[in-house]
C-alpha cells in the first residue's frame, strides 16, 4: 500500500495516547462459578461491571475472578453475565473487605433475547433492539454442513439467501443471492468481511486469457476466493441482508454483507482440540444416454470408424461426430459414457486447535489440512488447503486493550476442463458414441491419443487435433491448476476513556497471490494451435482496511437511553494480473512458456479503487421497549466519477417489544416484537469506465476466437467498444422492510416474519448503444431494478429435555424481481457471459421480466402475430388459422409442408412444426420460492440431524440434452425412426395449423436442426426444464462421549463421532445432471446453465472430534 | 459501558483525554484530501490515451481483413455452395441463422478499426496536410461501408460514428453507394498528392507499403465494383465501371491481407477456425462439381484437398456426409500465413469483361472476351471460349464470365453480390429452404436504434 497519512496518523493518536489510564492492582477482588440448568459449566460466559468498564470470560471450569478497584469497597456494584445460548443476567453485588463472592445459574434462551449482535464496522447492539431481521450461523451449522468452503456452509441456513455451486468439482466456485438479484454488472456477490476487515471473494478464470478457450462458460471451475477460509475457524457468522442493515457499509454493501466473526481464545486451562473428518464422494446425477445406434451419418456407419475394427485401419482419418449410424448389432460391446470415468473421491479435514488465556491475555491458535480429491482418475482434480491462523489480545490496561488476528492460507486448486470446451469431460465423453471405448485412450505403442473422431491416429498425427477430446486423456493430460498463498489479519485497539465512550481502531489486510499455469499438451482440441499451449497467469490482490469507531452512551433518563456512534473508514484495494499464452508446444513436456511456440499478446492489468467512508449512527432506547436507530453513511470513491465524488446512504429503523405492553396473552405469546426499517446501499462502479483509451487487443469472430490487432511487428491500436461514461455515481438500493418476531408458549416456538421491497436505481449498466454510432455501449446510471418479497422462519422445540431435546426449524423465501427501466433499450445481455454460448440461451435484463430471463428461440406458436408464406409465396397468418382457445393456450402450429417462415426455413416436413425465427423470452432461471427443512434430535450421548433444502421453480436451460439431441447420444435420440403425431405421444400439448395430426418420423435431420442445439442452432424452447428441487443437503447421527473413560484413561475431556451425509438425494423432474448447477459459476450473476458442466457430488463424511 | 449523564458531563476532569478525543476526531476528518484521485486511481493505467495514425491504420486493415474471413464469410461461402457446412455448422447450411449472428461484423464496421478510427485518421490527416494518409484511410473507409452496404442494403452512413448523433438514421443503399463514388473520387484525387507532408501510412501498411499508385489503382476497381452493384437499377453504371476498371488494379498487385501466421492471433482466420472446428467446413458440391470439369480446373488442388480416396467430393448444402469422403480445405488455403484476396486483379479483369458484355453486346466478343481469356490464362484453365449468343442470362459467355468470377471469388463475399444481380451460378438452394439475399438488421442494433425497426426487407434496393 502506498502510505496512508491519514490512517497512520490516526492509529498513532489511538495507540501512543492513552496509557494515562493504567491502574494499580488491587487484592480486592469479585470471584464466582457460572453454571447452567444442568450444573455444567457455561464456559462461554463473559462477566462485567460496565460501571467500572471491567471485565473478563470465564474459565473453563466456569469460574472467574474480577479484580476491584479499593474505592468500591463497601458499595454495590452492578455485575452482568453474558453467555451465547443463555439469558443474560445482571446483579447488584455488595462488595466486602476482601470482595465477594457471586455464582450464577443460567438459564437457556432460545430467542437469543440480551444476546449481543455485530453489526458492521465495529458496532454491535442486542438483539431485541434490532429493526431488521436477522441471520445468524454459528459454529456448530457450519462444522455440520462438511463444506470446504464457508459459501457452500451457509446454504439452505436463511431464507432469500441462494446458494448455488458450479459443480461438484473440488473447489468449484458457489455463488450467493440475497433477496434477488439488484445489479446488472458483476458478479453480483455480497461483501465478505471477516473481524472487520473486508475479504477478497473474486472468481478468475485463466481460460479468460485465451481467446478460443474462453471465458466462464469454458477452462475449469475455478474457486471464489472465500474458499481460503477455514471454516473450521468461524465462530459465527451474521447474514446483512437488507439495505437498513447494510447502510453502514455504503457504497459497497448493495449486494449484502457476509459478516464472519472467528474463533478467540479464553481465559483459563489451554483447551486443546482435533476435528478429523474423511469423506468419500461420488457422482450424484447422470444424463441418460442410448446405446442402440453407432456413429455414422443418415443410418449409414462412418467408413472411418467402421475401419477400427478391420485388421489394417485407416491411420490418421477424422470420423464424423454423429452417431446417427445405423443400430448396432446384437453383441456389440457398449460402454456407459455417463458414468464410466468417475470413482469415489476421497477427501480428509484435519484441523487442530489451541486455546486459553488469562484474566489479560487470551489466544487461540489453529492449524489445518484440507485434501479433497474429485471422483476422476489421476492427479488433475483435487483442492488442498493448507492455513494456520493465531488470534491473540492482551489487555494493557483497565480501559486500553490491543489485539491481533492473522491468518496464512495456502490452497491449492487442481481441476478438470468443463462446460463449453472441446477438452470438458463431459462434452467429449457423452457425445462419444456408444461403442467406442474412450478408456483405450492412447494408441500403443506410440502413446497417442485416441478419441472417437480420431480412432486410429498414427504417430505423425500426434499433433492434429482430435475434434473433441477423449475425456480420460483429458483428465490425465490437461492440467490447470491455482496456487494461492493467502494473508488475512488485523491488528485492533479498544481504548474507553470514560465509561461511556469507547474508541476503537482495526488496521486489516487481505493480500494474495494467485499463481495459475494451464497446459493442454498436443493434439488437443481446444486451443487455437493442437500442438497444445502453456498459460501461465498471476493474479494479486491486495486490501487494506482501516475502521474507527466512536461509541457514546448516553442516559438521559431512567427511560431514555441510547448510543452515538461516530465513525471512519478508508480502504483501498488493488488487483495486479499478468499473464502469458504460449501456443504451439515445441516438445510434449514440459508446460512451460519457454517451450511454446507462439504468442500472442500478453495480458497486463492493473486497477485500484479507494474509498473513504464517514459514518455515524445513534440508537435510541424509550421506555426499555421501543427501540429507534438512525445513521448515515458518506462516501467517496476513486470509481465515482470527479464531479459527483460523494453519496450519502442514510437508514433508520425502529423495534418495539410490544408484548411489553399487551402482555403475554395468557402465556401464549411469550415475546413480540415488531420492527421497520429503511435504509440504503450502494454498489461502486468498476473503475476507468470515464477514461478514453485506445487499446491493442483482439478483433473477435462469432465463433470466438480473435485476431490481433498488431500485426507483422506493426502496432494496432483501435478505439475500443465502450463509449467513455460522462458521470457515474454509485448504484444506490432503497429498501423497506417489516417485520415481527414472536416466541409462542415459554419460547417452545418462535416465529419470524420478514417483508421487503427494495428499489434499486441508478444500476450502472454498460447501456447498449446504436454500433452504427461507433459505440455498442456506455456505461451509465441507467436501470431500475424491483425485488420484493418475504421470508419466514419457523422454529419448534417441542422437547427440551436434559436427555431427550428436539427441535425443528423452517425457512421460507420469496422474491419477486422486476427490470423496471433500461433506459430505453428493451433487454440488456446480464451476467456479462453466462449464456454466451453460440446458438445457446441468451440471459437478459429485459423490461418487465425478471432478471436474468431467457431470449431463445421457440417453434411456431398462436398468439404471437407469426405470419409465415406458403408455397404460393403469399403471407399466412398464422392467428386467422388458430381459434381462440388455440391462441390462449399458445399452440404449437403444425405445419403440412408447405409453409416457410420468415426466414425462408420450411420444416422437417408434414405434421412437424416450423422454427420461429424470432428471438423472445421464453424461460425464467428465478426460483418461485425456496426453503429449507432442518431437524435435530438428540436422545442421551446420541444426536441426529438433517436438513432439506427446497427450490420451487425456475427453469435450467439443458443444453447438454439439446448437444446431444443433434449428435444423436441422448437417450432421446434413440426415438429415431418412430413415428409421432406432435401433441399427442410427441412434444405433447395443444396443437394447431394445417398440419396437426398428421403422423411425422422423427429423423436426424428433425433432431439436428430442429430438436437440438448447435453452433448455428435456432430452437431452445424444448430444453428449458424445470428446475425445481428437493434435497437432502445433509444428515448425520453423532455420539458424544465424555464419560469416565475418556477422561481418565483417555486423558481427554470429550470424544465426538459423526456420521454424515452430504447431498445424498435430490428428488427432481430435471433431467439433467443437477439442476443446481451453473456454467459460469459466480462468475456471473446469470443463473440456470447446464451445458456439459462438471457433475454435482454426494457424500458420507466420518468425523473425529477429540477435545480436551 | 457506563452511561454519560449530564452530570457525568460536569465531572469530566481529565483535560488531556479530551486532547486526545478531539484530535483522532480531527485526523478522521481532514488530511485525506487527496486519497481518492491520483495516478491509478482516474486513468486507466492499463492502455494508451492517445493513438498514432499509423497504429489507427495498421488495426483497420486488420479489422477489415478479420470481419471479410469471419463467420460472415464462412456463411455466405456456404450459401453460395462453395463451401458446405456440417455437423455444427449444418444448419447454416440450411439457411437457419440468429437475429444478431452478424451484429459483430456490423459493430465492427462502424466502430473501432472501422468507420469510427478512419474518419479519425482522415480528420488529422487534413490538420496536418497529409493527403495520401487521407486518400488511404478513405479508400478503406468506402470498402468499408460499401460492404455494409452490399450485405444491409440502407445503413446508416452519412450520421454514422458521430460523437453527437447517438442513433443514425440509416441512409438508403442508392445514396451510399453514391457517396462512396465520391468518397473514391477524392481519394484518387488526394493518392496524387505529392510534397514532404504527405507521407502516409508506408511501412504500416500491410498490404501496399504505402505505395500511393496502388491504393489508387485499389480505388478505381472498387469503384467499378460499386457501380456494378447499382446497375440492376441503374444500366448506365455498366459504361462507368467499364471507364474504371480501365485504371484499376493491375496483375500482381491484389488488395490480399496477409498475416505473419505466427499462432492464433494473427493467423488467417480460416486456418484459425479450420483447425479449432475440424469437419465443420468441407467443400461445397457446386463449386467442387463446376471445378471437375472435364477439364479439370487447376485451381481445384489449390482450394481443396482430396478426400479419402482421392478424389474430390463437395457435400450438397444442408446435407450430412461422411468427414472422410468428403473435401476440406486445402492445406494451401489452410496455410496460417496465406495471402487473403480481397480484392484482385481477377476481379477487375471480370469486370471489364462483364460490363464490356453489358455496355455493347457487339464489341463484348472482343473486350469481354479478351478480359476472361486474359484471367484463364492467367490460372491455366484451358476451357474454350464461347461465342457471345442471345444477349441475356443464358448467353454462354455472360455464363463463362460469371462462373469465372463464381470460381475466382472462392472465400470471397462478393460472390453473392454477384450471385444476387445475375442470377449465375444456378444453385439450387437446401431442400425445403430459400438462399437468403440479405441479412436482417442486427436485433442489437435494433434494440438500440429507432431509427432502424424491423429487420428489414427481404430483399436490398440493388436487388429487384
Amino acid at each position: 500500500m502506498s502510505p496512508q497519512p491519514c490512517a497512520l496518523l490516526l492509529a498513532a493518536v489511538l495507540v501512543g495516547a492513552p496509557f494515562s489510564g493504567v491502574r494499580a492492582q488491587q487484592p480486592l477482588s469479585l470471584s464466582g462459578r457460572i453454571t447452567n440448568e444442568d450444573g455444567n459449566p457455561v464456559a462461554t460466559a463473559t462477566v462485567a461491571i460496565p460501571a467500572l468498564s471491567l471485565g473478563t470470560t470465564v474459565r473453563s471450569d466456569g469460574s472467574y475472578t474480577l479484580s476491584l478497584p479499593d474505592r468500591v469497597k463497601g458499595q454495590a456494584v452492578m455485575l452482568s453475565v453474558r453467555a451465547i445460548g443463555y439469558k443474560p443476567v445482571a446483579v447488584q453485588v455488595a462488595i466486602g473487605e476482601t470482595g465477594a463472592t457471586q455464582d450464577f445459574t443460567l438459564v437457556a434462551n432460545p430467542l437469543q433475547l440480551g444476546e449481543l449482535v455485530v453489526t458492521g464496522a465495529g458496532t454491535e447492539t442486542e438483539v431485541e433492539k434490532l429493526g431488521s431481521v436477522r441471520n445468524n450461523v454459528d459454529s456448530a451449522l457450519i462444522a455440520r454442513s462438511n463444506e470446504a468452503s464457508v459459501v457452500n456452509a451457509i446454504s439452505a441456513k436463511a431464507p432469500n439467501v441462494e446458494v448455488t455451486s458450479a459443480s461438484g468439482d473440488p473447489g468449484a466456485s458457489a455463488s450467493i443471492r440475497i433477496r434477488g438479484a439488484n445489479t446488472l454488472g458483476g458478479d453480483g456477490q455480497p461483501l465478505f468481511v471477516v473481524d472487520g476487515q473486508p475479504i477478497d471473494n473474486s472468481v478468475s478464470t485463466t481460460a479468460s486469457l485465451d481467446p478460443q478457450t474462453g471465458g466462464p462458460q469454458g477452462g475449469v471451475s475455478s474457486p471464489n476466493r472465500a474458499i481460503d477460509i477455514n471454516p473450521e475457524d468461524i465462530e459465527s457468522i451474521e447474514i446483512l441482508k437488507g439495505a437498513a442493515a447494510g447502510a453502514v457499509y455504503g457504497a459497497r454493501a448493495g449486494q449484502g454483507v457476509i459478516l464472519i466473526t472467528t474463533k478467540k481464545g479464553r481465559p483459563g486451562a489451554t483447551k486443546y482440540s482435533l476435528r478429523s473428518s474423511f469423506s468419500w464422494s461420488d457422482i450424484n446425477r447422470f444424463p441418460q444416454l442410448q446405446r442402440q445406434y453407432g456413429q455414422g451419418d443418415g443410418g449409414l456407419p462412418d467408413a472411418c470408424a467402421q475401419s477400427s475394427a478391420t485388421a489394417t485401419p485407416i491411420l490418421d482419418c477424422y470420423a464424423t461426430e454423429d452417431t446417427w449410424g445405423p443400430a448396432l448389432p446384437a453383441g456389440t460391446a457398449t460402454y456407459d459414457h455417463a458414468g464410466e470415468l468417475y470413482q469415489t473421491g476421497f477427501g480428509s479435514d484435519n484441523t487442530l486447535t489451541i486455546s486459553g488465556g488469562n484474566d489479560r491475555t487470551t489466544f487461540y491458535v489453529s492449524g489445518s489440512l484440507l485434501n479433497q480429491n474429485g471422483e476422476l482418475p489421476g492427479p488433475n482434480t483435487s483442492f488442498n488447503r493448507k492455513s494456520f491462523r493465531l488470534t491473540g489480545d492482551h489487555r494493557l490496561s483497565d480501559n486500553l486493550k490491543v489485539g491481533g488476528n492473522v491468518s496464512y492460507t495456502a490452497s491449492q486448486q487442481y481441476a478438470v476442463q468443463k462446460g463449453f470446451n472441446f477438452s470438458g469431460i463431459t462434452w467429449g465423453g457423452w457425445r462419444t458414441p456408444p461403442e467406442f471405448n474412450n478408456l483405450d485412450y492412447v494408441t500403443t505403442p506410440d502413446s497417442v491419443q485416441r478419441s472417437f473422431r480420431f480412432p486410429n491416429p498414427s504417430f505423425g498425427n500426434v499433433d492434429s487435433t482430435r475434434g473433441y477430446d477423449n475425456p480420460l486423456w483429458s483428465a490425465l493430460n490437461a492440467l490447470s491448476s491455482s496456487i494461492v498463498g493467502r494473508t488475512i489479519g488485523n491488528v485492533s485497539v479498544d481504548f474507553t476513556p470514560w465509561a461511556w465512550l469507547k474508541l476503537s481502531y482495526t488496521l486489516g489486510v487481505d493480500d494474495g497471490t494467485d499463481s495459475r499455469l494451464q497446459g493442454q499438451p498436443p493434439s488437443t482440441s481446444n486451443t487455437p494451435d493442437p500442438r497444445g499451449q502453456v498459460i501461465k497467469q498471476t493474479l494479486i490482490n491486495t486490501q487494506w482496511d482501516g475502521n474507527f469507531l466512536a461509541t457514546a452512551n448516553y442516559s438521559l433518563s431512567q427511560q431514555v437511553k441510547g448510543t452515538f456512534s461516530f465513525g471512519q473508514n478508508l480502504n483501498s484495494r488493488s488487483f495486479r494480473q499478468q499473464g502469458q499464452v504460449g501456443n504451439g508446444l515445441i516438445a510434449n513436456q514440459p508446460f512451460n512458456l519457454s517451450n511454446a511456440s507462439t504468442f500472442p499478446p500478453p495480458k497486463d492489468l492493473e486497477t485500484k479503487i479507494r474509498t473513504v467512508g464517514y459514518f455515524a449512527q445513534s440508537t435510541f432506547d424509550l421506555w426499555d421497549q421501543l427501540f429507534l436507530k438512525g445513521g448515515v453513511r458518506y462516501d467517496g470513491a476513486s470509481s465515482f466519477s470527479t464531479n459527483d465524488q460523494w453519496a450519502w446512504f442514510p437508514s433508520a429503523s425502529a423495534a418495539w417489544q410490544f408484548t411489553k405492553v399487551t402482555g403475554n396473552f395468557g402465556g401464549l405469546l411469550s415475546y413480540g416484537k415488531a420492527r421497520v426499517a429503511y435504509g440504503q446501499v450502494g454498489t461502486q462502479p468498476s473503475p476507468y469506465l470515464g477514461a478514453t483509451i485506445y487499446q491493442s487487443s483482439l478483433f473477435n469472430d462469432f465463433d470466438a476466437f480473435g485476431t490481433g490487432s498488431s500485426q507483422n511487428g506493426l502496432g494496432g491500436l483501435f478505439t475500443p467498444n465502450v463509449k467513455p461514461a460522462t458521470s457515474l455515481k454509485p448504484e444506490r438500493t432503497k429498501e423497506l422492510e417489516a417485520g415481527v418476531d414472536l416466541g409462542f408458549f415459554k419460547d417452545v416456538a418462535d416465529l419470524s416474519f420478514t417483508w421487503y421491497k427494495r428499489t434499486s436505481t441508478d444500476v450502472i449498466l454498460l447501456v447498449p448503444v446504436a454500433a452504427s454510432s461507433g459505440f455498442t455501449v456506455e456505461g451509465a446510471n441507467a436501470a431500475r431494478i424491483r425485488n420484493a418479497g418475504t421470508e419466514w422462519s419457523l422454529n419448534l422445540r417441542p422437547i427440551t429435555r436434559k436427555s431427550f431435546a428436539w427441535d425443528v426449524g423452517l425457512t421460507l423465501g420469496t422474491n419477486r424481481n422486476q427490470v423496471q427501466d433500461l433506459l430505453g433499450a428493451e433487454f440488456v445481455n446480464y451476467g456479462g457471459l453466462g449464456g454466451g454460448i453460440q446458438g445457446g440461451p441468451q440471459a437478459v435484463a429485459e423490461l418487465g421480466q425478471q432478471i436474468g430471463a431467457f431470449r431463445d428461440y421457440d417453434y411456431v406458436r398462436c398468439g404471437r402475430g407469426v405470419i409465415l408464406t406458403d408455397g404460393s409465396g403469399s403471407p399466412y397468418n398464422v392467428d386467422a388459422n388458430c381459434t381462440p382457445a388455440q391462441i390462449q393456450s399458445k399452440a404449437l402450429f403444425i405445419d403440412d409442408g408447405t409453409l416457410v417462415n420468415s426466414a425462408g426455413i420450411g420444416s422437417n416436413g408434414p405434421g412437424f412444426p416450423l422454427l420461429d425465427p424470432t428471438q423472445r423470452v421464453i424461460a425464467d432461471p428465478n426460483p418461485k420460492w425456496t426453503g429449507s427443512v432442518r431437524t435435530n434430535v438428540r436422545v442421551g450421548n446420541f444426536s441426529f440431524s438433517g436438513l432439506l433444502d427446497v427450490r420451487h421453480g425456475g427453469q435450467v436451460w439443458n443444453g447438454s440434452r439439446a448437444a446431444l439431441n443433434t449428435v444423436g447420444t441422448s437417450a432421446e435420440s434413440a426415438l429415431r425412426g418412430q413415428s409421432v403425431v406432435f401433441g399427442t405421444n410427441f412434444l405433447p400439448g395443444a396443437v394447431a395449423g394445417p398440419g396437426a395430426g398428421t403422423a411425422a418420423t422423427l429423423d436426424q435431420g428433425w433432431f439436428a436442426n430442429y430438436y437440438g442445439w448447435s453452433f448455428a442452432s435456432t430452437i431452445g424452447q424444448p430444453f428449458y426444464e424445470d428446475g425445481s428441487f428437493v434435497k437432502l443437503r445433509e444428515i448425520s447421527i453423532g455420539y458424544s462421549m465424555h464419560n469416565r473413560f475418556v477422561n481418565r484413561t483417555l486423558g481427554l475431556s470429550s470424544v465426538d463421532l459423526r456420521l454424515a451425509g452430504r447431498n445424498l438425494v435430490t428428488w427432481t423432474n430435471y433431467t439433467g445432471v443437477d439442476p443446481e448447477t451453473n456454467l459460469a459459476g459466480s462468475e456471473t450473476g446469470a443463473r440456470g446453465i447446464d451445458f456439459f458442466n462438471n457433475p454435482q457430488t454426494r457424500s458420507f463424511v466420518l468425523t473425529v472430534v477429540l477435545a480436551r | 459501558m457506563r452511561p454519560l449523564t449530564l452530570n457525568g458531563i460536569r465531572r469530566m476532569r481529565s483535560f488531556f483525554r479530551s486532547l486526545m478525543l478531539g484530535s483522532s476526531l480531527a485526523a478522521t476528518l481532514t488530511g485525506c484530501s487527496d486519497f481518492l484521485t491520483g495516478p491509478k486511481l482516474q486513468n486507466d493505467p492499463n492502455n494508451p490515451t492517445a493513438a498514432s495514425n499509423e497504429a489507427l491504420f495498421v488495426a483497420s486493415q486488420v479489422n477489415i481483413s478479420v470481419q471479410l474471413e469471419s463467420r460472415l464469410a464462412r456463411t455466405i461461402c456456404i450459401w453460395m455452395q462453395q463451401c458446405a457446412g456440417q455437423t455444427q455448422y449444418l444448419s447454416l447450411g440450411s439457411y437457419s441463422v440468429g437475429e444478431d449472428d452478424y451484429y459483430l461484423n456490423w459493430s465492427a464496421f462502424y466502430g473501432g478499426g472501422g468507420l469510427l478510427d478512419l474518419r479519425t485518421i482522415q480528420a488529422r490527416s487534413l490538420q496536418s496536410g497529409d493527403s495520401l494518409f487521407w486518400g488511404t484511410s478513405a479508400v478503406l473507409e468506402a470498402f468499408t461501408i460499401g460492404t455494409t452496404a452490399d450485405i444491409w442494403g440502407d445503413v446508416p452512413y452519412s450520421q454514422a460514428a458521430n460523437a453527437t448523433i447517438a442513433t443514425p438514421q440509416p441512409d438508403s443503399q442508392r445514396v451510399v453507394f453514391a457517396a462512396i463514388e465520391a468518397k473514391l473520387d477524392s481519394a484518387i484525387a488526394f493518392l496524387a498528392a505529392t510534397g514532404p507532408r504527405n507521407r502516409g501510412p508506408g511501412a504500416n501498411d500491410l498490404v501496399y507499403g504505402g505505395d500511393p499508385t496502388r491504393w489508387t489503382a485499389l480505388a478505381h476497381t472498387l469503384k467499378a465494383r460499386y457501380f456494378l452493384h447499382v446497375a440492376p437499377r441503374d444500366p448506365t453504371a455498366y459504361a462507368k465501371a467499364l471507364a474504371e476498371a480501365a485504371n484499376g488494379i493491375q496483375q500482381g498487385n491484389d488488395y490480399a491481407v496477409a498475416l505473419s501466421g505466427q499462432g492464433a492471433t494473427s493467423s488467417d482466420l480460416w486456418s484459425v477456425f479450420q483447425s479449432i472446428f475440424p469437419g465443420y467446413l468441407v467443400a461445397g458440391s457446386f463449386l467442387v462439381n463446376t471445378m471437375n470439369g472435364p477439364p479439370a480446373d487447376p485451381r481445384l488442388p489449390l482450394y481443396f484437398a482430396p478426400n479419402g480416396n482421392n478424389q474430390f467430393v463437395g457435400a450438397d448444402p444442408g446435407v450430412p456426409g461422411s468427414p472422410n469422403l468428403l473435401s476440406t480445405l486445402s492445406s494451401t488455403r489452410l496455410n496460417g500465413a496465406f495471402s487473403q484476396p480481397f480484392i484482385t486483379w481477377e476481379e477487375n479483369q471480370l469486370i471489364t469483361a462483364e460490363a464490356a458484355y453489358q455496355v455493347d453486346h457487339s464489341d463484348a466478343a472482343h473486350t469481354a472476351r479478351n478480359a476472361l481469356q486474359a484471367v484463364w490464362t492467367a490460372n491455366g484453365v484451358t476451357l474454350s471460349m464461347p461465342a457471345p449468343g442471345t444477349p441475356g442470362p443464358n448467353d454462354p459467355l455472360l455464363q463463362a464470365i460469371m462462373t469465372e468470377k463464381y470460381i475466382g471469388n472462392f472465400q470471397n463475399i462478393d460472390a453473392w453480390q454477384d450471385w444476387k444481380r445475375t442470377g449465375i451460378p444456378n444453385l439450387q438452394p437446401a431442400s425445403g429452404g430459400v438462399i437468403p439475399r440479405r441479412l436482417t438488421y442486427p436485433l442489437s442494433e435494433r434494440n438500440t436504434n429507432p431509427n432502424i425497426t424491423g429487420p428489414g426487407p427481404a430483399k436490398n434496393w440493388n436487388d429487384p
